[in-house]
């Protein structure tokens, strides 16, 4: 294969994006071609664009900024502490001096109560649940042969098919380090071939929550399921497993 | 000195910071599209995959009017849009370990992201944003490359894309600023659609090159 096509499949995917058939015959190509990057046309094709973009003349929406501030960097920051802590440090501790232990317990409650509500309201999975109409929800399954490397860990999934959107959280999932290894999402959809559609590749960090936007690389219209692999750094295009976690939707 | 990096609009011959609270002005143009991470100093994304969290802030000072340009240019409704910026946001922070400042600017990185994930979302639901008429859009090309640019990789790719002959600029412009198929754009310029294939993929890889090649200087 020459790199002729190579290349003419990083331009595709740099202005176009590309099909299924394409990604594979891309990750193929690469894999044979390791001194060049998936990212190399992409960023030639973002600095293209940056250099002809009329300089932005607006600023961000502050709904957009509120929300993605209480995200704190989509469980980097916040998501990734403790939420009494979270709660805590919103609450002056001083007050509780000038009012009566009762009122001020109830105050803390108050506050404790509203800044759950508030983070909630925030979290861009809530957002998600309160905001379309068809939200699929599953929480994370332990693979039984996954058991022994990844006894903790939990938390849920939630995809929209009308958005195309979802999200993952995940509680405890080993750190990996990206160099060698990435998690990658597969979601099975009932309507489409055997083929599992790829969700997109991701990493876990230490802070030991994480909240992870679903990155399906194509339309995704019935999810039966959707799984976790542990693969090559970027993913892969067909995974050759084990599968690590499992969480089959159900409508709610 | 100003921290941002030095991006400036001109305002009564005066050049200014654009961020608001920033009293920095200058009497020349230092860097326009300047990258907000000067190579002294951390790249915001470094702070925010550190889990620093006035970096998230920082962040969406920096990017945020780049990221909004974007998602409005490619989604079909504000609404859209939002959605799209917040994902994108989203996806910076659990990629910002990934920025290498040896490869690209910290702004081309975040450019790429918010691409990738527009034309992902652009696909998923069949659509391509409304396509301009090829006036219009070769008249954008004219005004664009006549700024001035200096010395940074903007500017590298500026001078670059003013060395494309005048077919070929409007090619790449149209598959990657306008999103447009190369199917539509041979169609609509009426030129085979291998040429137009041709175009674009000779014209990134030069774009890479020139990325390559500062990379390389700054090493």
């Amino acid at each position: 294969m020459s790199d002729d096509r190579l290349f003419e499949l990083l331009s595709l995917d740099a202005t176009h994006g590309l099909s299924d058939a394409e990604e594979r015959e891309l990750e193929s190509l690469l894999a044979q071609n390791p001194d060049v990057s998936r990212d190399d046309f992409a960023l030639a094709a973002a600095a293209f664009d940056l250099a002809l973009l009329e300089e932005p003349d607006q600023e961000l929406p502050a709904s957009i900024r509120k929300s993605l501030a209480s995200t704190g960097g989509a469980g980097i920051v916040l998501f990734g502490q403790p939420a009494s802590s979270r709660v805590s440090s919103n609450r002056p501790p001083s007050r509780a001096h000038w009012f009566p232990i009762g009122l001020a317990a109830a105050a803390v409650a108050l506050v404790a109560l509203g800044t759950m509500l508030w983070s909630e309201k925030r979290d861009p999975m809530q957002q998600l649940m309160a905001n379309a109409p068809d939200v699929v929800r599953a929480t994370w399954t332990i693979v039984d042969a996954a058991k022994l490397m990844y006894p903790d860990v939990s938390g849920e999934v939630v995809w929209s098919d009308a958005r195309q959107a979802g999200y993952m959280r995940f509680r405890n999932l080993p750190v990996n380090d990206p160099s060698k290894s990435q998690y990658q999402l597969w979601i099975v959809d009932s309507k489409r071939d055997k083929h599992p559609v790829d969700g997109g590749v991701f990493d876990a960090n230490a802070d030991g929550e994480i909240l992870i936007p679903i990155d399906s690389k194509l339309r995704v219209d019935a999810p039966a399921a959707f799984v976790i692999t542990r693969e090559q750094p970027g993913g892969v295009v067909v995974s050759a497993g084990p599968h690590l976690l499992i969480a089959a939707p159900a409508k709610g | 000195m100003c921290d941002v990096g030095l991006a400036d609009s001109r305002r009564r011959g005066r050049y200014r910071c654009e961020r608001r609270w920033c009293t920095q002005d200058f009497a020349r143009p230092l860097q326009l599209y300047a990258d907000v991470s000067s190579p002294q100093t951390e790249p915001i994304l470094h702070r925010v995959a550190r889990g620093e969290e006035r970096a998230v802030e920082a962040c969406m000072d920096a990017y945020g009017p780049l990221v909004w340009a974007l998602s409005r240019r490619m989604s079909p409704s504000n609404e859209d849009a939002a959605d799209a910026a917040q994902e994108i946001f989203i996806d910076l922070w659990t990629k910002a370990a990934r920025y290498d400042p040896a490869i690209a600017s910290e702004k081309t990185f975040v450019a790429m992201i918010a691409r990738r994930r527009l034309i992902d979302r652009l696909r998923k639901r069949g659509r391509r944003p409304q396509a301009q008429s090829l006036t219009a859009a070769a008249d954008v090309v004219a005004t664009s490359v006549d700024r001035v640019m200096v010395q940074d990789e903007a500017g590298r790719v500026s001078r670059l894309i003013d060395q494309l002959k005048p077919q070929q600029k409007q090619v790449i412009r149209l598959a990657v600023v306008e999103g447009w198929t190369h199917t539509q754009i041979a169609e609509r310029l009426d030129i085979p659609l291998g040429t137009v294939k041709t175009q674009v993929r000779r014209g990134l890889q030069r774009v890479r090159d020139a990325l390559s090649a500062g990379g390389e200087e700054a090493q």
